[in-house]
């Protein structure tokens, strides 16, 4: 089955801005439900999620901190991230 | 001589009779009987001589029997004493072998001992460690508010800020 080469050509578009929107999105996790100013000062914080589009998800077990997830990456802000951590230092220390 | 009570035709009678028995036993039994007599001795003699023989045979039988008694026993000794001495020699080796295992025992048990004294101190520094985080955990839980859950937060981010970048999950 042959494909109008146009067809083709916006079928591909359509995909690359899916695509773009996906990389787009940015899921911050946080322990409480954050509201849009708290979004922008994360956003005016950290570069890396400046142009992103932001959702946010609440996981009451991070304590406090955030998440922040793209694609298959994520940066760990978490309070119990930051607790791991340091059991971990007091174990190798120890 | 008839006076004497002696009977002259008698005597002579007598005389002759010896004379006739001599005769007779000169010529036809003396030899066979002295033949018999020396044969008779020489038995006796040779019969002494095997005896004597004999004798001297049990004699040297015995002083060999003697001699081999105490060869044999000599023998016997020195086997016994070998035997004592091999013994001993293999007693010590025994002994030696089993000390070393011994000590081999030890070193291993000492070893093993500390091994796992140090991984029982480790997994009761383990144990601790996840309890601290459960504890510490559970206290900021149920201690923090919102507000101060937002405080820590921005001052997470606010620290972090510089130096986050996105790994891989």
């Amino acid at each position: 089955m042959k494909i109008n080469s146009l067809m083709k050509d916006e079928l591909k578009k359509h995909f690359l801005e899916k695509i773009k929107e996906k990389n787009d999105e940015v899921t911050i996790v946080s322990a409480y439900s954050l509201s849009k100013s708290e979004i922008d000062d994360l956003k005016s914080t950290l570069p890396e999620i400046k142009s992103a589009k932001v959702n946010n998800e609440v996981d009451e077990t991070l304590i406090a901190g955030y998440i922040i997830r793209k694609g298959s990456k994520m940066i760990d802000l978490s309070l119990q991230q930051q607790l791991r951590k340091l059991q971990q230092q007091s174990h190798e220390a120890v | 001589m008839e006076n004497l009570g002696i009977d002259s035709k008698l005597l002579i009678a007598q005389l002759i009779n010896f004379a006739l028995f001599f005769f007779i036993f000169k010529k036809y039994l003396a030899k066979p009987f002295l033949k018999f007599i020396r044969e008779e001795k020489q038995s006796t003699e040779d019969r002494e001589k095997l005896l004597g023989k004999a004798k001297v045979m049990e004699e040297k039988l015995k002083e060999n029997e003697k001699t081999m008694r105490a060869s044999l026993k000599k023998e016997s000794d020195a086997q016994i004493l070998e035997a004592k001495e091999s013994a001993q020699k293999v007693k010590a080796q025994l002994l030696e072998e089993a000390k070393k295992e011994i000590e081999d025992l030890k070193t291993r048990a000492k070893k093993q001992l500390a091994q796992e004294h140090a991984e029982m101190q480790s997994e009761a520094k383990q144990k601790i460690s996840d309890l601290s985080f459960l504890i510490v955990n559970s206290a900021l839980k149920s201690v923090l508010t919102t507000e101060m859950k937002k405080k820590i937060s921005d001052s997470i981010v606010t620290n972090s800020a510089k130096s986050v970048s996105f790994d891989e999950n």
